[in-house]
């Protein structure tokens, strides 16, 4: 399933980073983790490139009860297809190729990313055909990446995922000291009605349901809902760096219990004030950045992520929906 | 509201008459420029910062005659209340509330945007302890370290406890003093002039199926009723405690003179708390307000600088809390005497009113002549603004317009009215 702590690096920077580790460990080890300034690592952009197929497929949820036909990005021509689709993750300044495959999909698919210096492409390409998106990752961020056709029913259906631009310096959000982080948790927000997707795959789209009757009844985070959704692991006095994605069609309001997060970045925009909250709002098709200090415990303790809008619903029963833990251990 | 005797003034005469009074009385004036009209602003809860408080039940009054079955919070031993009771603490305290659970189901309370919150008694729930349903017990306790604007609510199926009115407001006051927002010199406000502003809806039918014991289904949230403070327009505009609304005992009528750098400076306070499960874009019609803090942190750029801003319009999101100061000038400086409006007014005949806000005059502190039948609600010629969630579907109670979420900005003369 998909993980929410990342540590995804390209081969070639393993060896960078596992250096940072054997060089912080000795500070890390029951202190605060060592300031920016200490570990100058640095990581270097390099030409990337990613082969997505758009493919059919279908979402378990809740424990495998309920089954939803989905459309949905993927890195293996053989799929299965995944919601949300693989996270994109490049050094910023990277020459990135994506290949885009529509592999069964009965309509056009293209892809699509805020943000990033490419053109918006809401022609797509038909079934078995392929494009070809190429373009410079010039900035660093947390990006939303999706399918520019017929958004209003495909991105309901799933095609949509994740793009992390990384600084040139490992372990920084930004190219700003301030957005310097120990852990990291990509959290990619969205929501399914049954129905709608049920009536795309028929076929029945554009009549027995059409956008206006969009209803959701389940929350995601990550593709998955309460209880299945993955908590956040950290330790007392870590910086937590939170990665939102709001790829839903709805306005999410994630409320924080027992601490404030500071918000540092939006669309991938590092804010020249950044501010502390507990309830960041998430519009749709928005990112933010927040960092928030973990706090002090004697014993692991959870710290509860919720959907402040109270979508905190599996259809007709709760708790369910849009919630996670943060488990902060001493 | 009082009833006022309509007044002509003859410009003439009243001119030599009130500048004689003028000349007598401005000490006076300056002395009431402190005074707001009585029941109306941000009222504390009594004791703390150890507070007792139980979560009951009661019947919501809406102005389109409905009585809605609610949960809510109490400090004393009669019905809940809507919204629970202010509570108001000072920086450092150690806060301590003791819950007692007089509802059918466990419920909670969480403080959102407070650290350190320990808690003894209830039972493990999935947000924090819970107390028992019918009697049970749970106490929560933390240190108030950062002055602010804050909620509290129910931490137990957050999505239908805090919809059926289990939620309240928690105010952090700066060690600086009761009349600073923060501790920065920049946020002192005006004594009285401190607002809560705190908003929630309400589906009625939900309400309905959780006193007929027939669960709550979530997907199917659709409010009828936007409220500030508790209450729907135009019940928020009645005062503090007032008495035909007894379970609803919090006004939102904000109420401020014209600014004057000498003899009336400061700004009022206003705070801002989502309660609800919407977002509410709060437009302070007519003016700007200068928002000066979020989530109860002040806004600063990174090297301590002033982050605030002013806004015309406010997007209040569930769960958030914002504080804004507020100043209103009398920028036209219209008066009757010195500086008329420069347009003949229509003769009465040709005026029409259903209802009257407006004094029968344009200019501040001079009440005009009304049509004969008109309900006066003026009271010496203050001025009215109609602040609102810009959001028309929630101006409504129940789909009828003239409702929800609108409430008034009261603007007095110097000195208040008499």
């Amino acid at each position: 399933m998909h993980a929410k702590m990342i540590k995804k690096l390209s081969p070639g920077l393993v060896v960078a980073v596992v250096a940072v580790l054997m060089i912080s460990v000795p500070v890390l080890a029951g202190s605060k983790p060592a300031s920016p300034a200490a570990r100058p690592v640095l990581q270097v952009p390099a030409p990337v490139t990613v082969d997505l197929y758009a493919m059919q497929g279908t979402l378990l949820l809740d424990g495998g009860s309920v089954s939803v036909p989905i459309w949905g990005f993927t890195t293996s021509a053989t799929g299965p297809a995944a919601l949300p689709g693989p996270v994109i993750d490049v050094v910023a300044g990277s020459p990135v190729t994506i290949t885009l495959t529509n592999v069964d999909l009965p309509e056009n698919v293209s892809l699509v990313i805020p943000g990033m210096d490419m053109a918006p492409d809401t022609t797509g390409v038909a079934l078995g055909d392929t494009a070809t998106y190429i373009f410079t990752a010039s900035e660093p961020g947390t990006y939303l990446y999706y399918s520019g056709v017929d958004e209003q029913a495909q991105m309901p259906m799933g095609l949509y995922g994740a793009m992390i631009v990384r600084s040139t310096t490992v372990g920084q959000a930004y190219d700003d000291a301030a957005t310097a982080y120990d852990e990291e948790a990509l959290l990619v927000l969205s929501e399914i009605d049954p129905d709608f997707n049920e009536a795309i795959f028929l076929g029945t789209y554009g009549t027995s349901q059409t956008a206006f009757d969009y209803a959701p009844e389940y929350w995601l985070i990550n593709g998955e809902v309460y209880p299945d959704t993955d908590p956040i692991a950290a330790t007392s006095g870590d910086r937590v760096l939170v990665r939102y994605v709001n790829a839903g069609s709805r306005e999410h309001t994630m409320m924080v219990l027992g601490m404030h997060m500071r918000t540092y970045a939006a669309d991938g925009f590092l804010l020249p004030s950044p501010f502390d909250t507990f309830s960041p709002a998430l519009a749709a098709g928005q990112t933010q950045d927040l960092i928030a200090t973990m706090p002090t415990v004697a014993t692991a303790s959870e710290f509860p992520l919720f959907n402040r809008e109270g979508y905190l619903n599996n259809g007709q029963t709760s708790p369910g929906g849009m919630m996670t833990m943060l488990q902060v251990g001493p | 509201m009082k009833r006022l005797l309509r007044r002509k003034i003859k410009l003439g005469v009243a001119g030599l008459f009130v500048g004689a009074l003028l000349v007598m009385v401005l000490p006076v004036i300056a002395a009431r420029l402190q005074a707001p009209p009585s029941g109306l602003g941000l009222v504390c809860a009594a004791g703390g910062p150890t507070f007792n408080l139980r979560a009951a039940d009661m019947r919501m009054i809406t102005p389109d005659g409905n009585s809605i079955y609610m949960w809510g919070f109490t400090d004393d031993a009669g019905p809940a209340q809507a919204p629970g009771p202010t509570l108001c603490v000072n920086e450092g305290d150690t806060v301590t509330v003791n819950l007692t659970n007089d509802l059918p189901l466990p419920v909670s309370i969480v403080f959102p945007g407070q650290a350190g919150v320990s808690t003894s008694g209830g039972s493990p729930g999935l947000f924090t302890a819970e107390a028992a349903a019918s009697g049970g017990t749970a106490s929560y306790s933390f240190v108030a370290a950062e002055p602010g604007t804050y909620l509290y609510e129910s931490g137990t199926d957050t999505h239908m406890q805090v919809q059926m009115g289990l939620y309240g407001a928690l105010i952090i006051r700066p060690a600086m003093g009761a009349n600073y927002a923060y501790n920065d010199a920049s946020t002192q406000f005006a004594p009285q002039r401190e607002y809560l502003l705190m908003f929630h809806e309400i589906d009625p039918l939900l309400h309905d199926a959780v006193e007929h014991g027939e669960g709550y289904d979530a997907r199917l949230f659709h409010p009828r009723y936007y409220t500030i403070n508790g209450r729907p327009f135009p019940d928020d505009l009645a005062p503090n405690d007032a008495p035909w609304l007894p379970d609803q005992p919090y006004g939102a009528v904000v109420s401020v003179e014209p600014y004057d750098a000498t003899t009336n400076p400061l700004p009022a306070l206003l705070r801002f708390v989502n309660a609800g499960l919407d977002s509410h874009p709060f437009h302070p019609h007519g003016n700007h307000h200068r928002v000066i803090a979020h989530d109860g942190r002040l806004l600063q750029g990174p090297n301590g600088e002033d982050g605030s801003y002013e806004k015309f319009t406010l997007l209040v999101n569930p769960g958030q809390t914002f504080d804004a100061l507020f100043q209103w000038y009398d920028l036209e400086g219209w008066n009757s005497l010195t500086n008329p409006v420069p347009v003949t007014v229509p003769g009465l005949q040709n005026q029409v009113f259903e209802g009257s806000w407006y004094s029968g005059s344009p200019y501040l502190g001079e009440p005009g002549d009304l049509p004969v039948g008109t309900t006066i609600n003026n009271e010496c010629g203050e001025y009215y603004f109609m602040w609102h969630s810009h959001e028309g579907q929630e101006m409504v109670n129940w789909d009828e317009g003239g409702g929800g979420l609108v409430d008034w900005l009261r603007v007095d003369p110097p000195g208040g009215c008499p």
